[in-house]
């Protein structure tokens, strides 16, 4: 009985003992493991991945899984971080991707997603993985098409632009619009001989009417400009200032504008209508339909077209030519805020969209009514519960809405441009805000 | 007709050899974790963003032909060894089936029922697929058929190991056998640089000896749905059988050989 009683004690003494030492080392190796947001040391524990020829050595025929596998916790990365991916380095989110895709190089998704992504990121790896993509999908004219539109809206490369867009435009499938960027990238660098190259070998080579109008229109355009003696020079937008009203005015001899030769132009004497703060409101330019590249804002770097005049002195060539250079990223618009600004907003009916993330696209619409404001004319609409879309269009004297046919404007269609992201948490419209810019 | 006598016993053993295999517990659980794992792929597609069919197709493949292996190895090797360790062989052999018979009737029958767990395997990933509003119906019967040629080859090297080994060494030898089978393509082309001769050597005879597993591997062209020609499955089946006949036949050899 008393062995009994000897037995049992220490049993239970084990099972405290054992009990205890569990709930301690619970406690920390949870505490250990616990992931400490943006912890650098958790980061590098949690993402540390072999080279990819190592893993495709030791994969033993199954790359395609762990591809998937490594593009997920790439993806998991991205997204534990989002909230905060203005200010995190993600310094992994490069090697997650290239490993994966180099584990399945088929993946083309897979390619333009970590471009998108890096993108927003860093652009020179966004580029790097786009150029991996490239090297295994040397026909796939997505590739090319990606790389030139982050070395021109975000490197403001317009050279590096052109070359790219046009090495996307001799392969198969690429969408029409394609050629005539790239002529058009080559005009905005300044290299004129490239684009009329480019423009001239498209216009030889395409059957499509439309498009063979086009580009004929483009290369007069370029070969005016080339006798005129044009030529582009870089400069930064400091300020933003004025009435809408005279930011789109076409008057390039208008005494409140001059230009000298230098790299800094500003904006001076003037008040956005729709100042309120800055990045909470947009204006949509209605010449956006024009070529889906204008609207830039302060703080970017843009380019110049300039031609010198018999007398020496320099003119700068028409606003289009300005505008189509740079869209700020700051000035997302926000529907919400909408609220605040001039009431009754109308309704838009979406006839037809086609979103894509981060890129340009052209919506077009009907409209049923419209608000005239003298600033401008104010629309709003939800596409459905998924893709709500608000624009304001100004309207001025050189804008495609006209003023005196305002009225004739409901049941017709319009098309406007801008930047859908539907990497956000709601799909918005980035539309940005026109400017004048003048010389010191 | 003493040969179709023949047959029709190694037929008939190959019948009741299946059957007790796929009445075994082990061939049971085999099949349900692979169908947990590939209906897991629905985890898998939440968090691979915009490409969810393909996740669904990378592990159902995957699953699909580590799974065939784990029958073969513990399943076949299991059945095999337990008839020469427990005597039972004597019993067979008292009837007039020859060796030979038996082995090719244990390859068979090993066979029937890796394809039975191919097919339950298959039928689930279809029908993922279809769920995910996608009719993957010629993928998966590729991907099986080549599978199917593949784990011919190793049941070959399965019962061969079985004859000269442990049950346990003789699993363990079979799954070294894969592995080297995927990797020493590889390797032989890694080790083309190296000025370590005897590991260059080694390799070299190696990827002359063993099978390459890899000429069976076909998951990028099955995912992507890019084509295959008739040539290569044509060219593969010829091998894998090829393959096993030469193995089968040196393990007739040794179990001729073997003392009971």
């Amino acid at each position: 009985m008393k062995r009994i009683l000897i037995t049992n004690s220490l049993l239970l003494l084990c099972f405290v003992m054992a009990g205890t030492a569990l709930y301690w080392s619970r406690d920390f190796l949870t505490a250990d493991r616990r992931v400490v947001p943006d912890s650098e040391q958790t980061v590098e524990r949690d993402l540390y991945l072999p080279e990819a020829d190592y893993l495709k050595f030791i994969s033993l025929g199954h790359d395609g899984l762990i591809s998937d596998v490594i593009l997920a916790k790439a993806l998991t990365y991205y997204g534990s971080h989002y909230k905060t991916r203005h200010t995190f380095t993600f310094k992994h989110l490069k090697k997650l991707f290239s490993t994966a895709l180099k584990m399945d190089p088929r993946n083309v998704e897979g390619f333009l997603m970590a471009g998108n992504l890096l993108s927003g990121i860093d652009v020179q790896e966004a580029i790097d993985i786009l150029k991996l993509g490239m090297s295994f999908h040397p026909q796939h004219w997505k590739f090319p098409e990606m790389i030139g539109y982050i070395y021109f809206y975000q490197l403001k490369d317009s050279a590096n632009a052109g070359k790219y867009y046009e090495l996307a435009a001799g392969m198969p499938g690429h969408p029409p619009y394609i050629p005539s960027l790239s002529g058009k990238f080559y005009q905005e660098s300044g290299r004129y001989k490239e684009a009329l190259r480019v423009l001239h070998n498209f216009y030889s080579t395409t059957t499509d009417k439309r498009l063979k109008e086009s580009f004929k229109q483009s290369i007069d355009e370029v070969e005016k400009r080339l006798k005129s003696g044009a030529f582009s020079l870089q400069a930064e937008v400091l300020d933003v200032t004025g009435p809408i009203s005279l930011l789109v005015r076409p008057d390039r001899n208008n005494p409140q504008f001059t230009l000298a030769e230098t790299e800094v132009v500003t904006l001076q004497n003037a008040v956005p209508p729709e100042k309120v703060n800055d990045g909470a409101w947009a204006t949509l330019k209605p010449l956006l339909l024009q070529d889906h590249l204008t609207g830039y804002l302060r703080g970017k770097t843009v380019r110049l077209e300039l031609v010198r005049k018999p007398d020496g002195s320099l003119e700068r060539d028409g606003l289009n030519r300005l505008s189509a250079s740079v869209f700020n990223e700051n000035h997302l618009y926000q529907p919400p805020d909408l609220g605040t600004f001039p009431p009754e907003v109308e309704d838009l009916k979406l006839k037809r969209t086609h979103f894509q993330a981060g890129k340009i696209i052209a919506l077009r619409f009907r409209v049923h009514q419209l608000k005239q404001e003298p600033e401008g004319l104010y629309i709003d609409a939800g596409t459905s519960g998924r893709t709500p879309f608000s624009a304001i269009i100004s309207t001025d004297r050189l804008a495609r809405f006209d003023l005196q046919r305002l009225n004739q404007l409901p049941g017709r269609f319009i098309t406007v441009a801008g930047f859908a992201d539907m990497a956000a948490d709601r799909v918005t419209m980035k539309i940005y805000l026109p400017v004048q810019l003048i010389g010191n | 007709m003493k040969a179709n006598g023949m047959f029709k016993q190694t037929r008939l053993l190959e019948m009741i050899m299946f059957r007790e295999l796929i009445r075994d517990k082990i061939f049971i659980s085999l099949s349900g974790a692979a169908v947990v794992l590939v209906a897991a792929s629905l985890i898998l597609n939440e968090m691979v963003v915009g490409q969810e069919i393909k996740a669904t197709k990378d592990l159902g493949l995957s699953v699909l032909n580590v799974f065939s292996l784990f029958i073969l190895i513990f399943l076949g090797v299991n059945q095999v060894s337990r008839d020469l360790t427990n005597k039972s062989l004597y019993f067979l052999f008292s009837r007039p089936i020859s060796r030979a018979h038996y082995l090719l009737g244990s390859w068979f029958s090993i066979l029937a029922a890796v394809a039975a767990g191919i097919l339950v395997m298959s039928a689930v990933i279809f029908l993922l697929s279809f769920l995910q509003q996608e009719v993957w119906l010629g993928g998966i019967i590729a991907a099986g058929f080549l599978t199917m040629l593949e784990m011919m080859v190793l049941s070959a090297f399965a019962l061969f190991f079985v004859l000269i080994a442990s049950p346990q060494l003789a699993m363990f030898l079979t799954l070294l056998t894969y592995v080297i089978g995927h990797t020493i393509e590889k390797a032989a082309v890694i080790i083309e640089q190296s000025a370590n001769l005897p590991l260059k050597y080694l390799i070299t005879v190696l990827d002359a000896v063993l099978p390459n597993l890899e000429f069976f591997n076909k998951k990028p062209e099955i995912v992507y749905g890019l084509p295959i020609s008739a040539d290569f499955f044509l060219h593969a089946t010829l091998y894998a059988f090829a393959y096993a006949l030469l193995v089968l036949l040196v393990s007739m050899r040794v179990l001729a050989k073997k003392e009971l």
